[in-house]
This record gives structure tokens, C-alpha cells and sequence, in this order.
């Protein structure tokens, strides 16, 4: 029965010749007179419902007659027939109904299941917009059918797929992706691919661009990273492991700790634990390309080129993030040049011109410079929009996703992607002051004889929406520069300047420059150097030393005479008085104290102690006629090794930290430490040929003079210095103080504020760090024992201060408990552990830094304290 | 007379056995070798140097894990703390063993007399002489201990 069936299903003509003669005449009149066609078709369909070409046939002509709603009802009556179904799918599709569609389509996977890739690839197109996760699955069905053919068809269902992915489904396409290179032969590296998984990278990169800062290790973390990795160089992978295992567990946003364990992990053949340890470095450090360059190693060398494509893809994601490699620039053009479709070529035009800027003699100069004069100019990319933590309340979600979602297309060199999904983010909120600005580059790099009005109009828009954009107010003042508005361009740099921007101080200091106003160009270099921008310091140096070479050139025009009898005492002169002593650079630089009372610590410890200590005892041989003293201490004392050129290297670094923060030290002349100890030193270096011979008449009494000073006056006045620097009374009215100003608090405002005493002796303790940060402690500490007090009722709370000796070193810590009667939430592991919000951990780097220590300690009377320790330092009778 | 050095480094024996020849110098490069040394041989005095930072950890008198608590766990900062302070714990490891023989470091305390009472109160004869002694001043003051 079955078999019969079958037959009559596959049968050209119906089973009787009466029906057959009828099904021909219906075939014959179907052009001509389809209402008659279709009547002779359903009568042959009723009288053998079997006969399903009739079926199909009165849907085909009910359709040729506009009527699709009764030939959908044809296709209707027979679910379980494979061409039937096949035209109702077909016409659903045409009719725009793609969930109708895509269930006959599933429907036809099950009737005809060993050759059902075209129904699979077609479920997959009709949903593609409008259900991408079921037009996934389905493609991912039609990727794994043994009768799929992989072409143009389905790439670009894949493609509307990845296009139509939401932001928070877009975790499903790389699966996808990789289901489809595993299954299909040379999917991996098909151009199309590569592209969709430069697609997947750069959503990757603009999630993680909106999501945060990585966390930082402390220095006990370091350490114990320092020390897996030392383990991994020796090849003790498992000790390695152990500790990174305890970091990421403890620290798992941190970049390093990450990257280091995905090596490790990589090395013991973990391989997929390596990836995931790799992405979750990207994840948490999106801008390091260490990372990304990690991963797509471990991907083209663990996975036989199934993965190429996606290594290709962080590749170039690597390189754009660290564009100074010209050989990697190089391997990026020639795999983009073989990978990219020519309408698509920007990437590789980008690799090769970096390529050339970093290598203009390299192998392949010449043929990067013929590619590059071939291809039309492509503008520069835009500056990266600035990172910031969390979205505005007033940015919509869909928009703030664009706007990073284009930030990463730009970067990655794909300004038109940039711009679609720009415009998206304006659509949604056409107010967005980042999302305007980022067009306005855009425009600005697709060029054309509009685009600077069009760039001026966005950029001003996005200033009337936030105008406090320093680097908006730069990019107008720019486009009016360029355009001829110098004063305009000025105005706006002016605002900027007052906004604080040093960027905006360089360049009117150029502009001044430029038109001949030195001077005014030194002041706004004054300004600038004052807060410096790493970006533009070398520009700023080197127009400073423009500056400084004009100076010298008008002097020399002036006249030699002038020259010498003038202007060189002056320069003396002013050199003797320019520049800062120590005193007067920490002031301006408070938190380079740590640095210098390290060099003041090794150049006392290392030059005076060691080595000068011996001139008075050199002076005594001397005056006895033995001048082997001398000699012994000369061969300490000179050369390249020896303690003066030790003591002018400490020096060095001291004028260097100063250096690098825009300010001039001026020891020799400014400085009643240094000063007298750089002159008794010069002088010590005067002495080299005396000493070193071991005669000389006035030897002994000069190096008894210079052992005055550098055994006497300045190792005190040295040690003073260190003594003085940051010292900090701590008191009673101290924790008062901070108490006040934490209860005024807005948070605390109109509540019943529990009592607040202060247990603590007249005695003074001195403590060294910077009061911000001792306040920034103590507040910490008292808001959140104010706040767990309130929640819980209790009607006291104090601070006790404690001091305690150490029995062996003989020093002392000054301890403050902060009481309350609260329950006791968190412990001393907990804290240490960062296990808690924000602002405490803040706190608790904040102590570690000054040398002090945080516990969770019982406490007699009370419900517990919070104990803060810090070293106290014994000055109160020297400086008091 | 016969002294023993405790120092990381070779300058204080170096120019001590170089300007003061008539008297014994004698190296110990970390504080357990010193107390070896002691244990082994009598010694007149001692002369230690405060700061050790150029010895291996293992060489450090102190727990750091017990004093990292002092840094909220931080052994990096705890061992800081260690090499700066190490002539404290020889000087005190000298005592626990038994060694009563004076002991001079080299250590400014002029600034921190409270904490060079207690120190003296606690180890008896010592004395401390500034970094920029001569080696004429350490003889005398050892003698004079």
C-alpha cells in the first residue's frame, strides 16, 4: 500500500485517463485562461488528493491570478507533501512572512531529512532579521548537512545574521563562526570569514571599551606573579600555576595575571584553557596588544589553520593597538591584501602606509609605495573618544553601544562601518555630544568639498550639547584654522586653555611662536609645562628649544661685543638664578618625596658614608709623608665606577625627576643642601691627579676642608631633609576634624548621629605621608562606622589612639581604632583581600602605600574596632 | 683587639683593616654568619651596620611573613622593612644567644633617642656612631665600650 503510495506521489500523469486527459487540458489552458486551468486542477486534485502536481499546479496559477492568500490555503491542505510545501515556504517568503516561512522550512527539514540543506539555508534567510538566533541555528543546521554548498548564498545569510545580533545575543555568532569553519572546507580563510570575525573582534573591543578599568595589583600580588613567572622561566609549571591560580582567583580582572596564566596554561597544553584565559586578559586590558597577539599565536599554532581566519582577525586587531611594529605592519597588508574583497581595501592601504612610515628603506618599500599612489588618498584615522567608566543616565543603551561600537570600527581602520553605526547611535539620540563629535571626525576623514562645513556644524552641535569638550573646542578651532578663521581658531584655543587643556597651551604657544611672539610664546610654555601632556611634551620640548636657539640667534645678530661683554654674565647670571632648590620643586611636587628620599637615602648611604669618610684620616698620612692613603682612596674615589661619579649620577636623577615634570632643578645654586655638597665634591674631583699621585702641597688641608663639609655639614643637613619631608602632626583635634566634616556629609544630613568621642593622650604623633591621603583614610574608615552605627541603632562610636613598640627594632606605630558597637560584618581577610566596595579597597591601598596596616580586632566595651597602624615617626622634639 | 664586622657589603673592613691596622677586622656578611662566627671564636666587640640589602633573603634575620602583617600582607614591603632594620635584629639575635660583648652599629639614633633608649634598656652595652664616623671615631668608641 505504502509503495503504491509512493507511485502515485511521484507520478507524472493521474491514475485514470479520464483525470489524466483532464490534467492535460488544465496544462494547456494554464497561460491562456488560468481561472479554467485552475478549476480543471482542483477537480483532479478532489477526484485523486494523492496526485499532488495538481495542488501544486492550481497554487502556481491561483498565484499568477494575485490571488496568494487562496494559494496559500492550497499549499495548506497538504503538510506532509515535500513539493507542496516547498512552493508554500517559496511563497511565504515572497509574501513577506518569514516566521510562517521559516516553520514550513522546518517542517521540510523533517519530511526530506536526508537532503534537506536547502530548506535549512532557507529558514535561515527568512528569519535572518527579524530571529537571527533561530536563523543561526539554522544555518548552523545547513553548515553540518553532508548536501550543503557553501556559496555567496549563504555568506550573505551569515553576514544579515551577525548584522541583525543584538548587542546581548552577539556571544552566539562566534560559535557559529566556528561551527561553520569546522564543517566547511576552507571556510576558515574565505575572505568573507575573516571579515565576520574582524566583525566578532570588534564587537569584543567595543564592549570592553564601555566596560571599566582593569584592577591593579598590590604589591604582595606582584610579587607572587613575579615569582610564577620566574617559576614558568625555570620550567616548574606547576608552581607556576599554583600561584597564578590563587591571583586570578583573587584578582581576576587584572590583565597581567591573565596573560601570564594563559602562557603557562598554553605551555602544559591546556590550550583551551589558554584561550580563555587570554580572552579574559582582552577582556579586562582591551587596549593592550599583547594580549590579542597571545591569542591569535596560540590559535594559528594549536589548530592547524582551522582557526587562521580568526588569528588573522586579533592580528590585526594587535597591530592597530600597537602600530610601531613595521614587520607586523607588513605581515597585516599582505594578509589583508590576499583576504580583503577590492572594494574593502582601507585596512590594507592603512598597514601599508604605516608599513612605510616605520620602514621607508624596507623590502617591500616599493611595492607598499605603488600600492599605496594606486589607491586613492584614504584620510587618516580619527582619535580614539575618550574612555569613561559607565553610560550617562541620559544616553540610551542602544546609542552608547553605537558610539563605541563605531570608536572600534574606526580603529580598527573601517571608517564606513564607523559611520553606519554612528548614524544608528544618533537616530536613537541625535543629541549625543561623543556620538556628534565622532561624526564630525568621520566626516572629516571621508573628505569631500562639503565636509569641513558639515564637520563644523556637528562639532558645534556636539559642543552646544556638552562644552566642556576640551578636545571638541580644539578639533573647531582646527577646521576654523584651516579654513582661514585664524582669530576665530584662537578664541576657541583660548577657551580651551582655560579649560585646562595643555594641548590647547601648546598650540597657542606654536601660534604665538609662529607669528613672531616669543615671549608670549615662553609664558604659555611656562603654562603648559606647568601640567604637561605626555602627547604633546616632545613637541613642547622642541619648540622650547626653538625658543631657546632663536633667543641665542638674536643675541649673536645683536653683536659678538654684546655677546660677550653683556649677555653671557647675564645667562650666567640668570642661570645661577633660574631653576628650583629641592624645598621649592617638593613643594610644587609634593608626591616626588618618596623618590628623593630614596636618592638622598643611596647618596648618603652609598657616596658619603663609604666612601668620604676616610679624607681626614688620607689628610693625617698626607701630613706624615705616606701617600699610600691617598692613592687607596683615589682608585674609590674616581673613574666611572667611583663615588663622585656615583654622587653626580644621583644628582642626575634628581635633576631628571624634576626633568620630567616640567620643572629645572638648580642645586648647585638654589639649594643650601646640595649646593655646598656639589661644590666640595667638584672640588674633590679637582684634587683627582694630586690624590692619585698622593703629593701635593695644600692636599691635606683641602681635603680636610671638603671633609668638613661632606662628613659633617651635609650628611646632617641631608638627614634633616629626609627627616623633614612630609612629616605629619596627627591629634585629637585631627580626628575630630575629620569626624565634623564626614557627618556633614549629605548622606548623614537630618539623621540622629550617634556619639562621637576621641580617646587619645596629648602626646603627638608624627606619621609620614600626605595629609589628603590620612584624611581620605580616616574618613573611610569613620564613614562606614557612622554609616553600620546608624543601621544598626547603636548611640556611640570613637577613635582611640594607641602607640606600640616593636622589641626589636625599637620603633613605634601610632594605631587608631575606630569603635563601635555594629555587628561585625568583614574580617581582616576580607579587607586585605579586597573582598569589599570601592572605596574601601581604595582605602586600603591608600594604607599599604603609606607603610601601614588594616586589621578587624575585638575590642573591650565595644561590638569590634578597625584598626589602622601606621609607623610613627620621632620627630615631635627636633621639629616641634 | 679583635672586632667583627657585620656588614652586606667589604668598605667598613676594607678601610677599618686599611687605616687601623694594629687591630683584628674581622667579616661577617649577614647575621646568621655572624652569630656563627661568634659561636665559633671569642670576639673583643662587635661593629654592625644597620641596612642589608645586598644579602639573600635567606640571609635576613626576621619573619617576614610575620611582619608583612605590619604591611597588610605585603612581603615585598616586609622584607623592605627587614634589610633596613637587620642591625636591630643581629644586635637582638646577638643577645638571645648569649652574647653579652659590645656591640657599636652604625646608625644615626641621634634623631630617634627615644628609640635608642629603649634599644640600650634593653641590650646593655651598645653604643651607635653616625654613618660619617672616621674610622679613628669607631676605634675609640669601641674601646670605650
Amino acid at each position: 500500500m505504502i509503495t503504491l503510495l509512493v507511485a502515485l506521489a511521484l507520478a507524472d500523469e493521474p491514475s485514470n485517463a479520464a483525470l489524466a486527459s483532464i490534467w492535460d487540458d488544465g496544462l494547456a489552458m494554464e497561460a491562456q485562461d488560468p481561472h479554467e486551468a485552475a478549476t480543471r486542477f482542483r477537480a483532479v486534485y478532489e477526484a485523486e488528493p494523492t496526485f499532488t502536481p495538481a495542488l501544486v499546479a492550481l497554487g502556481r496559477v491561483l498565484e499568477a491570478t494575485g490571488d496568494d492568500v487562496e494559494a496559500l490555503e492550497v499549499y495548506a491542505q497538504a503538510p506532509a507533501e515535500v513539493d507542496v510545501q516547498e512552493e508554500r515556504a517559496r511563497l511565504l517568503v515572497k509574501l513577506g512572512r518569514d516566521a510562517e516561512a521559516a516553520d514550513v522550512f522546518r517542517t521540510l527539514e523533517l519530511l526530506r531529512s536526508e537532503a534537506s540543506a536547502p530548506y535549512y539555508l532557507g529558514e535561515a534567510r527568512a528569519v535572518a532579521s527579524v530571529d537571527p538566533l533561530a536563523a543561526a541555528e539554522a544555518l548552523r543546521g545547513f553548515a553540518g548537512r553532508p548536501d550543503a554548498v557553501w556559496g555567496d548564498e549563504a555568506y550573505t545569510v551569515l553576514v544579515a545574521v551577525g548584522d541583525a545580533l543584538p548587542s546581548d545575543q552577539r556571544a552566539a555568532f562566534p560559535a557559529l563562526c566556528d561551527a561553520i569553519a569546522a564543517s566547511v572546507p576552507g571556510a576558515a580563510l574565505d575572505p568573507r570569514m575573516v571579515e565576520l570575525r574582524e566583525r566578532i573582534v570588534v564587537w569584543d573591543l567595543a564592549e570592553r571599551l564601555a566596560g571599566g578599568a582593569p584592577a591593579p595589583l598590590t604589591a604582595a600580588q606582584l610579587e607572587r606573579l613575579d615569582r610564577a613567572r620566574s617559576a614558568h622561566a625555570a620550567g616548574d609549571e606547576l608552581a607556576a600555576l599554583r600561584d597564578l591560580r590563587t591571583l586570578s582567583d583573587a584578582v581576576p580582572q587584572n590583565p597581567d595575571v591573565q596573560a601570564t596564566l594563559g602562557g603557562v596554561l598554553a605551555a602544559t597544553g591546556d590550550v583551551g584553557g589558554a584561550e580563555s584565559a587570554f580572552r579574559r586578559a582582552m577582556a579586562v586590558d582591551p587596549l593592550d596588544p599583547a594580549h590579542p597577539s597571545a591569542l591569535a599565536d596560540l590559535l594559528a599554532r594549536e589548530y592547524g589553520g582551522r582557526r587562521d581566519g580568526e588569528a588573522l582577525a586579533l592580528v590585526r586587531l594587535a597591530q592597530l593597538l600597537d602600530p610601531d611594529d613595521a614587520l607586523r605592519w607588513q605581515k597585516v597588508a599582505l594578509l589583508a591584501r590576499n583576504q580583503a574583497r577590492p572594494e574593502e581595501r582601507s585596512a590594507e592601504i592603512a598597514a601599508w602606509r604605516a608599513y612605510l612610515q616605520l620602514s621607508p628603506n624596507g623590502a617591500d618599500a616599493d611595492v607598499a609605495r605603488k600600492i599605496v599612489a594606486d589607491w586613492e588618498r584614504v584620510p587618516p584615522l580619527p582619535p580614539a573618544l575618550a574612555i569613561v567608566d559607565r553610560r550617562p543616565a541620559d544616553v540610551p543603551k542602544e546609542a552608547w553601544d553605537s558610539v563605541w561600537l563605531a570608536e572600534a570600527w574606526a580603529i580598527t581602520g573601517r571608517p564606513e562601518r564607523a559611520r553606519t553605526e554612528v548614524e544608528n547611535a544618533l537616530r536613537v539620540e541625535p543629541k549625543d555630544a561623543h556620538a556628534l563629535a565622532l561624526k564630525a571626525r568621520l566626516v572629516l576623514a571621508e573628505g569631500g568639498p562639503d565636509a569641513r562645513t558639515e564637520a563644523l556644524a556637528l562639532y558645534q552641535n556636539s559642543l552646544a550639547a556638552d562644552a566642556a569638550q576640551r578636545d571638541v573646542l580644539l578639533g573647531v578651532a582646527e577646521l576654523l584654522a584651516r579654513g582661514g578663521d585664524t582669530v576665530g581658531a584662537r578664541a576657541l584655543r583660548e577657551k580651551g586653555a582655560e579649560l585646562g587643556s595643555p594641548e590647547a597651551q601648546y598650540l597657542l604657544a606654536a601660534d604665538d611662536w609662529a607669528s613672531g611672539r616669543a615671549w608670549a610664546s615662553h609664558l604659555r610654555l611656562d603654562a603648559f609645562f606647568a601640567a604637561p601632556s605626555s602627547e604633546r611634551l616632545a613637541d613642547a620640548r622642541g619648540l622650547e628649544a626653538d625658543l631657546r636657539a632663536a633667543a641665542v640667534r638674536w643675541l649673536l645678530l645683536a653683536g659678538a661685543a654684546i655677546t660677550i661683554v653683556v649677555v653671557a654674565p647675564i645667562t650666567w647670571f640668570l642661570r645661577r638664578r633660574s631653576g628650583l632648590g629641592l624645598d621649592a620643586f617638593l613643594a610644587r611636587s609634593p608626591h616626588s618625596f618618596r623618590d628623593v628620599a630614596r636618592i638622598a637615602s643611596i647618596l648618603k648611604h652609598d657616596v658619603l658614608k663609604h666612601h668620604c669618610v676616610v679624607l681626614d684620616a688620607v689628610a693625617d698620612a698626607l701630613l706624615d709623608r705616606d701617600p699610600e692613603p691617598a692613592r687607596w682612596v683615589a682608585e674609590r674615589l674616581y673613574g666611572a665606577g667611583g663615588a663622585i661619579a656615583k654622587f653626580r649620577s644621583l644628582i642626575g636623577q634628581l635633576e631628571e625627576l624634576a626633568r620630567i615634570q616640567g620643572l629645572r632643578l638648580n642645586l648647585r645654586h638654589k639649594d643650601p643642601v646640595f649646593g655646598p655638597m656639589i661644590a666640595a665634591m667638584d672640588q674633590l674631583a679637582g684634587l683627582e691627579s694630586q690624590m692619585r699621585s698622593g703629593h701635593g702641597r695644600r692636599l691635606a688641608a683641602d681635603l680636610r676642608a671638603i671633609s668638613a663639609e661632606l662628613n659633617g655639614t651635609s650628611p646632617r643637613a641631608l638627614s634633616s631633609l629626609v627627616r623633614r619631608l612630609c612629616l605629619l602632626p596627627v591629634d585629637a583635634g585631627t580626628l575630630e576634624f575629620v569626624f565634623a566634616a564626614t557627618a556633614a556629609e549629605p548622606a548623614f544630613h537630618g539623621k540622629s548621629l550617634p556619639a562621637f568621642s576621641v580617646d587619645a593622650t596629648d602626646e603627638r604623633a608624627f606619621v609620614r605621608m600626605f595629609r589628603e591621603d590620612l584624611v581620605d583614610v580616616l574618613t573611610n574608615l569613620l564613614r562606614n562606622a557612622l554609616q553600620a552605627s546608624l543601621d544598626a541603632g547603636c548611640a556611640r562610636m570613637s577613635v582611640a589612639v594607641r602607640f606600640e613598640v616593636d622589641d626589636t627594632t625599637g620603633l613605634e606605630r601610632v594605631s587608631f581604632r575606630v569603635r563601635d558597637d555594629a555587628p561585625k560584618r568583614v574580617t581582616t581577610a576580607v579587607i586585605r583581600g579586597r573582598y569589599i566596595e570601592r572605596g574601601l579597597g581604595l582605602t586600603v591601598d591608600l594604607i599599604s602605600k603609606n607603610g601601614g596596616s588594616i586589621r578587624v580586632e575585638d575590642e573591650p566595651g565595644w561590638s569590634k574596632a578597625v584598626v589602622v597602624r601606621f609607623p610613627r615617626v620621632e620627630a615631635s622634639e627636633v621639629f616641634a | 683587639m679583635k672586632v667583627l664586622v657585620v656588614e652586606d657589603g667589604h668598605e667598613y673592613t676594607e678601610t677599618l683593616s686599611r687605616f687601623l691596622p694594629d687591630v683584628v677586622w674581622e667579616r661577617a656578611g649577614s647575621g646568621p654568619e655572624a652569630l656563627a662566627r661568634l659561636a665559633a671564636a671569642p670576639y673583643d666587640a662587635v661593629f654592625s651596620d644597620m641596612r642589608f640589602d645586598r644579602v639573600p633573603d635567606d640571609q635576613l634575620l626576621g619573619d617576614v611573613a610575620e611582619t608583612a602583617d605590619q604591611f597588610n600582607g605585603d612581603p615585598v614591603q616586609a622584607r623592605r622593612h627587614l634589610q633596613d632594620h637587620q642591625g636591630t635584629y643581629v644586635l637582638a639575635a646577638i643577645r638571645a644567644a648569649g652574647h653579652h660583648l659590645p656591640v657599636l652599629m652604625s646608625y644615626d639614633f641621634e634623631s630617634e633617642p627615644k628609640r635608642w633608649e629603649r634599644l640600650k634598656q634593653r641590650h646593655g652595652r651598645v653604643d651607635y656612631l653616625p654613618d660619617q664616623a672616621s674610622p679613628g671615631e669607631i676605634l675609640r668608641r669601641l674601646r670605650a665600650l
